[in-house]
């Protein structure tokens, strides 16, 4: 079957991104919010999020004549593999913060009807499900994040990690499983704390 | 615990995502609170960056890319990277009082800046930009006036009527009309027109009441005519003319019924312009026994949702989402391709449900088993809301299907890295016997990562090309296992669709204790693609108009507009407006022997250099290139590669300005050579560069003549990536001769190989640029795939190479203004 001008577009403007600043932009601006999603998740301060974030895509301009299209999702694995291997040397580092993350150190979450308007309380939201993250596999840290925040599929995540896909999927539903058991147990603590409005006002 | 929310669309197409993932266990699917919140909370934390910080980097980002189109010192020094931003990039490192004071200076100093570099004309316009001024109908609030979201045009036979303009007041409704591809007026009345005293132009508006003319000027065939004023809710009306103007019947059509779309003239297209969410009967497409069927869509200023579901007939195949290795695109019929919402946060990866469909022969005595299917919601742009039919076209699915091999693989006593094993293999994929006429197992180092933080793992790796390898359907995936000790579950492996070889693997646990002897392995399960094209059809309610009476979007040809720039001379074509973008088809003119514009850019082979392409109108707007909408000809297939496309016109722009900063050519060249690859190459880990395998390089003296070149190829290397092996070429360093063009790659027309056989160019590629930054020594590079698909090895020998162009820059800038049709 020849070609569709769609399945060849993301090639081409990957072909073209070495020398065409217009095709560049056309993938920046597509993978941009999900690099820094994902390596929000990942570091947890704004700073250093914005260095990663800068070092991804500066490293991928550096290396992008080198890279060789191997059909659909190669390009986003190829790209995230650069920043999950930028976040690994972050912490190999030791630039990891020892003390928790203030929430105001955290990046702003997106404004939407569903979030507190207050920037902080987004931030607090943030660091609260960053907190229930951490507490999975790193395997399953890496996948829950590549899955939602880098938006990649699970095709994508066992090309750059390197493992099955079938595995990847595995770890993505027992990611997901702990997830909803860490958060429906904090949610009773927190129940048990703070009596709700209503119990208060019975009072 | 559980709380009402309501989410925002963005939200509720990530809780979709969320949701998509956790289908194939039935436990995660389950309703209740915990799902909802856990999900609520994952939907709503996106973290999003500064727009300060994104466009400074990106900003940076494009400067590296035109300072160093092909290699850049920043490699080596990869500690260093994060300090080469900006440091207005970084934020945070300044007292916030002296950030204040900053910012002020800032302000003025960029106020300042305006003025005297823009000039107070610019200024003028963005002043402007509140109050319209349009010929025959004077100074008009914008705030106050509702506009045609774009021209239109209405053609029966040989006559077509174009709606210029209808401006919507709050003492009255304007409508400017005009015609083309009628007979000279002189012939038809060469005593002077006479008006019709029975025409009569109404305006009906959606509640089934008309608008009479109050007043109206008329000329041949157009004519200006004044409604009263619209009700202010009103954004959509129907033209009636009883004829065109001063045409007599036998001259022209008559009966001419003419649906308008209206928006504000400063806002954006009003919801109700959109049908309310739709369901779709009998909108489908089949093939190899997979449907592909439209059953529900929703449109709206922001996005297009189509709900889709794939079914399948074969039962033993499994799927848990749908996987297109296509791009999803959307098509209307006026011209529009839709591309995915480019936000991930409004991916199309959207909610998947796994479905039992039941036959549609309700009427057999036996019940049949339910036929297996899924559903997915996919996010595109907003179409048109003068699109009266939509087709989405996929292709590439995956399905997982059973099958059967067992085979062992002696390792030996001493297994080592690097060792290779010929394998037999009998392959049963879905109930078929696959012949496999070549198979090999290897025990491979791989490295994990890239750069200076790689980490290495030990694999088994298995490389299969299965004969017989199909054009629409095709293995491409195998699943092993392995019931020895020493090895993990199967890895990952890959798929070169060209070939069609399938690569898989298992993991090694311990490198340092590698199984040995015979081992066992077990295919259990396979992955094949489909590669049709998948393309369904349907109607857009509330859109039919009377038979032949279809509205087409305005393409206006440009006359004399062209600039001429060291030596190339730039014309602007054609321009199409519509509510989605606006597109300028630009060509070189006269062509020019030998040269000819490269068309292997989306946006019309036009390559930026020094800045940005941009299209700004007279009112000191800019409109950005449009990223999720693409143009193709009225009735066309494809999507016209020559057109540049933009975002919408705004309201009554009179004058648009395309700034072309360079352009591609390629000039035909006719170059050929031989290439002497050695017997006994390895591959090895490249330690200085990404995670590829790549040979020793061996010297080559090879002269090349393109163009005004003369150039010299000194160095050729294999570099093997993910199972492609290239042979790459690098010429010695040269200078250019002008600075106001460049070699930029050249054109492979044909590579054979020693034994005779054409190479596949799908992967080969050239660049040409400075080897360091601000070097004036130019190098070119020039790349092909020299892997054997049916022995996936490469073969030593002479190879032939054939270029047929050399591709160059040319510096412009070339800034092509014209008028757009007046009123």
């Amino acid at each position: 079957m020849p070609k569709t001008p769609e399945l060849q577009r993301e090639q081409s403007l990957v072909a073209r991104a070495r020398r065409d600043p217009d095709a560049f932009r056309e993938l920046y601006h597509h993978y941009f919010p999900r690099i820094y999603a994902y390596i929000s998740y990942r570091v947890g301060r704004v700073q250093d999020v914005e260095d990663l974030t800068a070092e991804t895509f500066l490293k991928a301009v550096e290396a992008l004549p080198r890279f060789r299209w191997q059909g659909q999702g190669s390009f986003a694995a190829w790209l995230f593999r650069i920043a999950h291997n930028a976040v690994a040397s972050f912490y190999r580092a030791g630039d990891r913060p020892l003390e928790p993350i203030r929430p105001e150190a955290l990046p702003d979450l997106r404004a939407t009807d569903t979030l507190p308007a207050d920037a902080l309380a987004r931030k607090e939201l943030l660091a609260q499900l960053r907190h229930l993250i951490g507490a999975l596999t790193q395997r399953q840290q890496e996948i829950v994040t590549l899955r939602f925040f880098g938006g990649l599929r699970n095709q994508e995540i066992a090309r750059l990690l390197k493992l099955d896909e079938r595995t990847v999927a595995a770890h993505l539903c027992r990611g997901i499983r702990t997830l909803q058991a860490l958060y429906r147990e904090q949610a009773i603590r927190q129940e048990v704390a703070e009596p709700t409005h209503s119990e208060v006002s019975h009072d | 615990m559980t709380k009402p929310v309501f989410l925002t669309g963005e939200d509720q197409k990530l809780l979709q995502r969320i949701e998509r993932t956790i289908v194939g266990d039935p436990s995660m699917v389950a309703s209740g609170n915990d799902r909802d919140d856990i999900c609520v909370l994952l939907a709503s934390a996106m973290p999003s960056a500064t727009p300060a910080f994104r466009d400074q980097l990106e900003a940076r980002l494009l400067r590296e890319i035109e300072r160093h189109p092909k290699r850049s010192p920043l490699l080596s020094k990869p500690g260093n990277v994060v300090h080469k931003i900006d440091a207005s990039v970084r934020r945070g490192l300044m007292p916030r009082w002296r950030r204040g004071i900053a910012l002020a200076a800032v302000v003025l100093a960029l106020v300042a800046l305006t003025l005297t570099w823009i000039g107070p004309r610019r200024v003028w316009a963005h002043l402007q930009q509140w109050l319209g001024y349009v010929p025959g109908i004077g100074f008009v609030e914008l705030d106050e006036s509702r506009v045609l979201t774009a021209p239109v045009a209405l053609q029966r036979g040989d006559v077509t009527l174009h709606i210029e303009q209808l401006l919507a007041r709050p003492d009255g409704t304007t409508v400017v009309i005009s015609s083309e591809g009628l007979p000279p007026e002189d012939a038809v009345w060469p005593h002077g027109a006479r008006v019709d005293e029975e025409f009569a132009p109404r305006l009906h508006l959606p509640d089934g009441r008309t608008l009479q003319t109050e007043t109206f000027t008329l000329s041949w065939g157009a004519g200006t005519l004044v409604f009263p004023a619209l009700p202010d809710d009103v954004y959509s009306v129907t033209l009636s003319l009883p004829g065109l103007p001063l045409v007599p019947p036998e001259v022209a059509p008559e009966g001419w019924e003419i649906p308008l779309l209206l928006r504000s003239a400063t806002g954006e297209l009003a919801d109700v312009l959109f049908p309310q969410p739709y369901a779709v009967t009998e909108a489908s497409d089949t093939h190899q026994g997979v449907t592909l069927r439209v059953v529900a869509v929703a449109q709206s200023a922001e996005e297009t949702a189509v709900r889709l579901q794939l079914q399948w007939s074969n039962p033993d195949w499994e799927s848990h989402f749908i996987h297109s290795s296509d791009m999803p695109a959307l098509r209307d019929d006026l011209g529009h391709v839709y591309y995915e919402a480019a936000d991930p946060g409004s991916g199309s990866t959207s909610q998947t449900v796994v479905v039992s469909v039941q036959p549609e022969d309700e009427t057999s005595p036996t019940p049949a088993l339910p036929v297996p299917a899924l559903e997915e919601t996919l996010v595109f742009a907003p179409v048109s809301p003068s699109a009266r039919r939509l087709t989405l076209a996929m292709g590439g699915f995956r399905f997982d299907v059973p099958a059967e091999a067992e085979f062992t693989v002696d390792l030996g006593d001493t297994p080592r890295g690097g060792d290779t094993w010929p394998l037999e293999l009998d392959l049963t994929v879905d109930g078929l016997p696959v012949h496999v006429f070549v198979a090999s197992a290897r025990l491979v180092e791989e490295q994990i990562g890239s750069f200076d933080d790689a980490q290495k793992r030990l694999i088994l790796q298995f490389d299969i090309a299965p004969a017989g390898h199909g054009e629409d359907i095709a293995l491409c995936g195998l699943w092993l296992e392995s019931a020895e000790t020493g090895f993990r579950s199967g890895s990952t492996g890959g798929y070169d669709p060209q070939s069609g070889q399938v690569r898989a693997g298992l993991d090694v646990a311990d490198e340092t204790r590698i199984p040995t002897g015979v081992i066992n392995v077990r295919v259990s399960g396979a992955t094949l693609c489909l590669n049709d094209l998948w393309a369904v059809t349907w109607e857009v309610p509330g859109t039919a108009t009377a038979s032949g009476m279809d509205v087409v979007p305005v393409t206006q040809a440009i006359e004399r507009v062209n600039q001429t720039r060291n030596g190339l001379t730039l014309q602007v074509e054609e321009v199409v407006l519509t509510d989605r973008l606006t597109g300028v088809k630009v060509a070189l003119n006269p062509s020019i022997e030998g040269e000819a514009l490269a068309t292997d850019h989306r946006w019309g082979g036009l390559s930026i250099v020094a800045q940005a392409l941009t299209l700004t109108d007279d009112r000191g707007r800019n409109y950005v290139p449009s990223r999720a909408v693409a143009w193709r000809p009225y009735q066309a297939l494809q999507p016209d590669s020559a057109t540049l496309t933009f975002g919408p016109l705004e309201p009554l722009a009179r004058r648009l300005t395309l700034h072309v900063p360079a352009v591609t050519v390629v000039e035909p060249a006719a170059a050929s050579f031989a290439v002497l690859v050695p017997d006994g190459l390895t591959l090895a880990l490249d330690p200085t560069g990404p995670p590829w395998r790549v040979s020793e390089p061996w010297p080559v003296e090879i002269d090349v003549n393109v163009a005004e070149y003369r150039l010299r190829f000194s160095e050729a290397r294999l570099e093997d990536l993910n199972g492609t092996t290239l042979l790459a070429l690098t010429s010695e360093p040269y200078q250019e001769s002008h600075s106001w063009r460049r070699l930029s790659g050249v054109r492979i027309a044909m590579v054979t190989t020693p034994s005779g056989r054409e190479v596949s160019l799908e992967t080969a590629h050239s660049a040409a640029g400075p080897e360091t930054e601000g070097s004036t020594n130019h190098r070119l590079w020039l790349a092909f795939d020299v892997k054997d698909p049916q022995t996936l090895a490469v073969e030593p020998g002479p190879y032939q190479v054939i270029l047929d162009g050399a591709s160059i820059i040319v510096q412009g800038p070339w800034d092509l203004s014209w008028a757009l049709s007046a009123p």
